[in-house]
């Protein structure tokens, strides 16, 4: 399985084909409303078929544990449907509706809420996957070392130096000069070189500690909507069940 | 002063006062008569009651945890006997808020044995409190996680239950009442899973990494989802929506401790006690 060339749409071409998604559904909303594949996007059967779709491809994951499906191309077509269909129920439903659909209410906030948090925090994850940089590379004691390497092995010579300056096995406790600037580094406590690359600590033994890198620049996306989403689950628990509704949502 | 002489010596006596109050809440909730009109003076004043008590549960428990914090010069969340002190916390706050907005008379009843377990283990097993926690489990995620986790595991639980009884009864109100236990707990259920993603962003650099238990925690969450789609939607039968609550369950379990047993999730960064 797998075979989904990731890292070929990285930036800026993910950036470009999520700017052609986006328009290309505006398009099809704005001029093609009545057409059979937006009826469909906007069907009861379109909501149940792709989340059903989606829940089938993780049980398949969940029982074989084979995690490169997640990368497939069958996987990637039924995210990107996943998504089409929130985006287009989002546009849909955001608002009240009378039953002709005429004239728009007030905001659907838990509605919003939780159908956009969804769709920027899968679509973050999603179009950013080709972005995000994982390397792994071994801090020793005085010695400043820039070789790191990416999963593949392949090797990257960092722009900075990284040296460890002290290492505490009692509470698992790294401090490291990372470009110029010393830093305590510990589980569940990452070191922000910048807004998009953290510095992790993963393990150690007598010769220095292993740390990894992570560039991700669409981890902020995937934040806001995890915010959104915690919103709306709030407002889940607040409300409790809706009703039936006329629109199919 | 107060503060510095709070220690693990006298938390026996916080306990039974805590849970004194969690079961007169309890207690006082469940004589609470079904028959009785919501707008009666007898049902305001047995709630109104009960969630005193609930409240003065939760506020002597509160008021342990911000002495030990105080003595102990740093937030109470290292030592296995520390994050049993939390559960018992949460789980009380996490009752008293589902009772307040949706008046569940057994919840109470839930939340206070649930509570009592951890502090009686704390009382009965003092060695736990200085047993450090690995460093992963060291983080302010760790308890809200895992206690959100177990009180969308009970409340959709009773939601399965009533699938059970969905699949052979024709009563309408076994499923709306199926309904509001699947909002609720799903809604715990996704801060469950959405606080396990910012956590192991934390922790592993990855929002997200396919792990076996993030894995079922996803297909869980999409099963509710998707028995929420169908009942706002008005599609599918009842047997099939009994059944979809009853498979949801089954995943659930596979999440909870299922994946302990399956050979493909051996690999599982969530299995702390290889």
């Amino acid at each position: 399985m797998g075979g989904f060339p990731t890292s070929f749409f990285a930036f800026p071409l993910n950036v470009i084909l999520l700017s052609g998604w986006i328009m290309g559904c505006s398009l099809l909303w704005n001029h093609c409303r009545k057409s059979l594949i937006v009826r469909f996007f906007l069907s009861t059967t379109g909501t149940i078929f792709s989340v059903s779709a989606f829940l089938i491809a993780c049980l398949v994951i969940g029982f074989t544990g084979n995690r490169d499906i997640a990368s497939s191309w069958v996987f990637v077509c039924i995210m990107l449907l996943l998504q089409t269909v929130l985006l287009f129920v989002i546009m849909r439903g955001w608002r009240e509706q009378t039953p002709t659909g005429a004239r728009l209410g007030a905001v659907r906030w838990r509605f919003l809420l939780l159908h956009l948090g969804l769709l920027v925090a899968l679509g973050s994850a999603f179009w950013g996957a080709p972005d995000v940089q994982i390397m792994r590379m071994k801090a020793l004691a005085d010695m400043p070392t820039q070789e790191a390497y990416h999963m593949d092995g392949k090797p990257e010579w960092l722009s900075y130096d990284i040296v460890l300056k002290d290492f505490d096995q009692s509470s698992y406790e790294a401090l490291v000069e990372v470009d110029g600037k010393v830093a305590k580094i510990k589980v569940n406590h990452p070191y922000s070189r910048t807004l998009c690359e953290d510095v992790y600590l993963m393990g150690y033994d007598e010769r220095g500690c292993v740390l990894e890198i992570v560039r991700e620049p669409w981890k902020y996306g995937t934040m806001a909507g995890i915010a959104m989403l915690l919103a709306g689950a709030l407002l889940l628990f607040l409300r409790g069940p809706q009703r039936q509704r006329h629109v199919n949502d | 002063m107060i503060s510095a002489m709070v220690t693990w010596d006298i938390f026996i006596w916080f306990a039974s006062a805590a849970i004194a109050f969690a079961f007169a809440a309890a207690v006082v909730s469940l004589c609470a008569n079904d028959h009785w009109s919501a707008s009666s003076l007898r049902y305001r004043r047995f709630r109104r009651i009960s969630i005193f008590m609930s409240v003065l549960s939760v506020a002597v428990l509160a008021a342990f945890i911000a002495g030990l914090w105080e003595s102990l010069e740093r937030p109470p969340l290292r030592t296995m006997g520390e994050t049993r002190l939390w559960y018992s916390f949460f789980a009380l706050t996490a009752g008293l808020l589902t009772y307040v907005r949706w008046r569940y008379r057994w919840i109470l009843s839930f939340s206070a044995i649930l509570a009592s377990v951890f502090m009686i283990l704390n009382v009965l097993r003092p060695e736990i409190h200085d047993q450090t926690l690995m460093p992963a489990l060291q983080s302010g995620w760790f308890i809200p996680h895992v206690t959100v986790y177990m009180f969308s595991y009970s409340l959709l639980g009773c939601a399965f239950l009533l699938a059970l009884a969905g699949l052979f009864g024709k009563g309408k109100d076994i499923m709306s009442a199926a309904d509001t236990l699947v909002y609720l707990g799903t809604a715990f259920l996704t801060f469950g899973m959405l606080s396990g993603a910012l956590w192991a962003k934390d922790a592993w650099g990855h929002y997200w990494a396919w792990d076996p238990k993030e894995t079922w925690a996803l297909i869980t969450w999409l099963c509710y989802v998707l028995y929420i789609h169908l009942r706002v939607m008005g599609r599918g039968s009842r047997t099939a929506q009994c059944l979809l609550l009853i498979f949801a369950f089954a995943c659930l379990q596979m999440c909870w401790w299922g994946i302990n047993y399956l050979p493909s999730a051996q690999d599982s960064i969530h299995i702390y006690n290889r």
